[in-house]
């Protein structure tokens, strides 16, 4: 009994210096992507020698699901492969709205090498404290302040 | 015996040394915000901005996430749905969340996440009174007496954006109910922050005034917050200034009515 006592008191959420993953970042997106490109290799095994990138775009929902992959160049037996392969890809779960990912898939022997090129949407500021519905009429007073416009 | 009390330990809230009870399981909260928002420019800005109005209603739920090695919590508090009601549409804050590092005592050290609820559609900056919503400073006030309260808060959203909101309240207790043995608090004070957005300076400066209702653990069953205050920013091009009245309201589920 002690010991169950014990078990349950010690139960709960874990000690750590970190933060919960409440949003994803490139970085993340980036390990677990390179982590399952084995995954998404079958997709190009039947290509020449001739060494050839494809940039993918894809969507991930905030359940950590990727889906409505897209090739350039396109390639649409590719691509219905990716989808198939995407079920079965796990990312984390996140409260972003879904994420549109842009990465290079560089096909070398029969693999795919991992690139470091993994971009998530461009995340616009806003003004601190300032309640502005309409996005238009914001980035005009931003401009009329004389902010300038920088990317997160 | 010895065994009868090993089992109403093992039912008993996780403890933290020193502080209250350290609730585990979610706790779900009705969440209603009416925010008015005045703006004008000044100092030769020329800006036409109509007079806006949000209300915004839903479901927040709050998780007790992380606890830190300084005995501080890390409560994960999700928006889960936001309908705003002057469109009928789901609110762009709906799904997302911030993370409210604090004490018991429900002093913040620190918010994650606040920089995806801000910019546009989202506005989540300027309804930073949902931190001190859901995670007031409450002190020791007995019945009668009146205690006085500094409570400060960070909203950080990158490095080119930091803000210190600074509270001063003055508490009052209402006493325990009879049946529910739950506890009333009212306050008031006063509001004012200050920071740097870009090469904008910013300050606010208001009122609060606040009623909370918990029970008999401490825990929060309905909290009302009215927030007055004027947002001032000053850049190359003159001077914002926008009135904001906020009023939120936070009713945890099946418990508002004690």
């Amino acid at each position: 009994m002690i010991l169950l006592w014990l078990s349950m008191a010690q139960a709960g959420p874990p000690v750590s210096d970190q933060s919960p993953q409440l949003y994803l970042e490139e970085a993340t997106v980036r390990e677990h992507l390179h982590r399952q490109l084995p995954v998404l290799a079958p997709c190009f095994e039947d290509l020449p020698a001739a060494p050839q990138e494809f940039e993918l775009s894809f969507r991930l929902g905030r359940d950590g699901r990727a889906e409505a992959p897209s090739l350039t160049p396109a390639s649409p037996e590719r691509e219905a492969c990716i989808a198939e392969a995407f079920d079965l890809l796990g990312f984390p779960r996140h409260h972003e709205d879904p994420l549109e990912v842009v990465t290079l898939l560089v096909p070398r022997e029969g693999r795919l090498v991992p690139h470091p090129l993994v971009s998530l949407p461009h995340r616009p500021k806003s003004l601190v404290f300032l309640y502005l519905s309409d996005p238009v009429l914001a980035e005009q007073v931003r401009a009329q302040l004389g902010t300038e416009e920088a990317a997160d | 015996m010895l065994t009868l009390w090993f089992a109403l330990q093992a039912c008993a809230p996780l403890q933290i040394q020193g502080g209250l009870p350290l609730e585990t399981e979610e706790r779900i909260y009705d969440l209603r915000l009416r925010g008015n928002f005045s703006t004008r420019g000044e100092d030769g800005l020329q800006v036409t901005v109509p007079d806006q109005q949000l209300v915004l209603r839903g479901r927040v739920v709050l998780a007790d996430a992380t606890l830190y090695r300084d005995g501080s919590v890390g409560t994960v508090v999700l928006l889960e749905e936001l309908t705003d009601e002057g469109t009928g549409l789901v609110h762009g804050l709906s799904g997302r969340a911030m993370e409210l590092r604090h004490f018991p005592s429900g002093e913040v050290l620190e918010v994650h996440g606040l920089d995806h609820l801000a910019g546009p559609g989202r506005n989540g900056d300027a309804l930073d009174i949902l931190i001190p919503l859901f995670s007031p400073k409450i002190p020791q006030v007995s019945p009668g007496k009146e205690e006085r309260t500094l409570s400060r808060y960070p909203v950080r959203l990158d490095e080119d954006r930091g803000h210190q909101v600074e509270v001063v309240a003055n508490w009052v207790s209402e006493g325990s109910r009879k049946r529910s043995l739950a506890t009333d608090l009212r306050y008031e004070g006063q509001l004012r922050c200050s920071g740097t957005d870009r090469e904008l300076q910013v300050s606010c400066a208001g009122g609060v005034a606040g009623e909370i209702r918990r029970d008999r653990w401490g825990g929060i069953l309905v909290h009302d917050l009215n927030w007055t205050r004027t947002v001032v920013l000053q850049g190359p091009g003159g001077t914002l200034v926008q009135e904001q009245v906020l009023e939120a309201q936070a009713t945890r589920w099946g418990e508002g009515t004690q």
